[in-house]
């Protein structure tokens, strides 16, 4: 977490707005207003990653012996910072706790419970929230054995500490489970999913394994498969070349939109053909503006290769019709699917040039650009 | 000259470091010097603390002696809050953990007690966030607490709300006692600023109608 301006800065800036258009006072606290709502901002996912620990860790020892009507009688967040925050981590806990039974916390709606209260008897008249006077929410026939959830975050120095206590809501009110849990707000987030809940330490290694799987090179290995239209029907296509290709990747930003590579690439079938390729690319992410680091990634590339086979299946492709090496360049475009830049799988469309208007070689597809080859490539990435 | 260029390539990895040093650094980050908490570290520590900043060894040796200096950002800028607030807010847990230890020290039967808090601060929204703290902290020390608050009459508020607060609250544990308030089986743990120009807690026991400060 960054905060270039400083609070001083802040308040220059808006002691220099327009004379009498507000007093310093008011300068002041509109500066104030602004910081808090930039606090308020950075601070909102590491509250929701304390969030997600304090129900991981119900999951993994709950509070109850079974499930639990609990009321959510108050959510604070520090002070300071506004109330929007806490009715997004309201929001953000019931998602929690619908997501995860296994917490045996049960949310429970009870309007009385938070609503002020008013009791009078022989000691006296008592003016309180429902949940501090459960001898009145008895009488109001709203009690039902439940209890009270109180959550606090508090900012303590460079921490976000959040503290939880249930109360019994009975006369005694007694405190049934406290939990303290501290993050340093400059910590990564823990990027948990709420349905998907995992501890801390689980986390943080995701998070290193995300980090290691980060850097600007990878180098892939590819086996891929090139197969070629007839050119006519009824007619013998040239026999489908496997290929061996690895070379290096590269991404361009650390989001891996844009990414280059460059492959070198052997294709041998005994008796039937071999062959030698140089393959360069450059992808495109379109499922996202970053790769993801839970799902599925899928690139658009666009790319060119230059390719030189010799055999006996492959003949139609030679230079000389039929006899000798062929040597010939393609331009290719396809799709990819990628999962944690790890493994890959491709299809993808191939235009040749030097088969434009070709006897020998027929196309898939025709969009002005005659689509010659049609291949598919599963991609491992180190 | 090719000396002079020698020299300064040899150093420029330690110049790098140390402008960008955040205490002392001509090129220090981007964030207020009084909002950063910063400590010293071992640099394997660093690495682990710190994932990703600092390069892990060669297998043949560093050649650089490197240190490491860990900074926080403060989450409140100084200023954000009223500064009184903000030095109590900003070591709360630690204070709660210290007052309690007091009242954890306390022998006797007083253990086996069920704990009430009652905190006064002048801004209610810190007097909440105190006795959250002191009630969690109570309860991990072991002990029973409540979320039942002491009640006096309108004529008992009225009397010690205008009484200083070095008398107020003996008092107002003699009025706990008197109507039951605070039982035989219960203890109150008072927490107080006593002087509004003060950043230190204080805290007091109120048990079978007397008031003894702790601190």
């Amino acid at each position: 977490m960054r905060r270039g301006r400083s609070i001083a800065g802040l308040l220059a800036l808006a002691l220099a707005g327009p004379a009498g258009a507000r007093t310093p006072e008011e300068a002041q606290q509109a500066a104030l207003l602004e910081l808090r709502r930039e606090v308020a901002g950075q601070v909102q996912l590491s509250a929701a990653d304390l969030l997600d620990e304090l129900v991981y860790r119900w999951t993994q020892a709950p509070p109850f012996a079974e499930p639990t009507p609990v009321v959510l009688a108050d959510l604070s967040v520090p002070v300071g910072l506004g109330t929007g925050l806490a009715g997004l981590l309201e929001n953000h806990l019931a998602e929690l706790l619908l997501a995860n039974p296994t917490s045996r916390v049960t949310l429970s709606a009870c309007p009385a419970c938070t609503a002020m209260v008013v009791r009078s008897g022989p000691e006296g008249t008592v003016v309180a929230r429902g949940v501090d006077d459960p001898v009145a929410l008895e009488k109001l026939g709203a009690l039902g054995g439940r209890h009270a959830l109180y959550i606090d975050f508090a900012a303590e120095g460079a921490s976000l500490v959040l503290r939880a206590r249930i109360t019994r809501l009975t006369p005694d009110l007694p405190i049934v489970y406290s939990h303290t849990i501290s993050s340093a707000v400059g910590a990564p987030s823990l990027l948990r999913s709420p349905s998907r809940l995992k501890s801390a330490a689980e986390a943080r290694d995701e998070y290193l394994d995300a980090l290691d799987g980060r850097g600007p090179f990878t180098i892939p290995v590819r086996f891929a498969v090139r197969t070629y239209a007839a050119a006519d029907e009824g007619g013998i296509p040239p026999t489908p070349l496997v290929w061996l290709q690895t070379g290096f990747e590269a991404s361009l930003t650390q989001a891996r939109r844009w990414t280059a590579s460059v492959v070198l690439g052997y294709a041998w079938l005994p008796e039937a053909y071999d062959g030698y390729m140089v393959q360069s690319r450059m992808s495109r992410l379109i499922s996202g503006p970053t790769r993801s680091l839970t799902g599925p990634d899928i690139y658009l590339f666009l790319g060119g290769a230059l390719m030189t086979v010799d055999g006996q299946a492959v003949a139609l492709l030679s230079d000389n019709g039929g006899q000798g090496r062929g040597t010939f360049a393609g331009l290719h475009l396809g799709l990819e699917m990628r999962v944690g830049n790890r493994i890959g799988a491709s299809v993808f469309l191939e235009n040749m040039p030097a088969f434009n208007d070709s006897e020998r070689i027929g196309t898939f597809l025709d969009w002005g650009l005659d689509f010659h080859s049609f291949g598919a490539e599963v991609s491992f990435c180190f | 000259m090719e000396f002079w260029l020698y020299v300064l390539l040899f150093y420029l990895p330690s110049l790098i470091e140390e402008a960008h040093d955040p205490i002392g650094g001509v090129l220090p980050p981007g964030i207020a010097l009084e909002d950063l908490e910063c400590e010293p570290l071992s640099v394997d520590e660093a690495r682990v603390r710190a994932p990703g900043q600092i390069a892990e060894p060669s297998p043949r040796g560093d050649f650089i002696e490197r240190r490491a200096v860990f900074c926080r950002e403060r989450l409140m800028p100084r200023g954000a809050r009223p500064p009184r607030d903000d030095a109590i807010l900003s070591t709360l847990g630690a204070q709660a953990t210290e007052l309690t230890g007091l009242v954890a020290a306390l022998e006797g039967p007083l253990q086996a007690r069920t704990w009430m808090v009652e905190v006064y601060h002048p801004e209610p929204k810190v007097t909440a966030k105190v006795a959250f703290a002191m009630k969690t902290a109570l309860l991990d020390r072991g002990l029973a607490v409540t979320d039942r608050a002491p009640t006096l009459a309108a004529g008992d508020v009225e009397v010690i709300g205008r009484t200083e607060p070095a008398r107020a609250w003996p008092l107002a544990c003699t009025r706990y006692a008197a109507t039951g308030s605070v039982g035989p089986g219960d203890a109150l743990m008072g927490v107080a600023l006593r002087d509004r120009r003060e950043t230190q807690l204080h805290v007091g026991v109120c048990a079978d109608g007397r008031w003894r400060w702790l601190r």
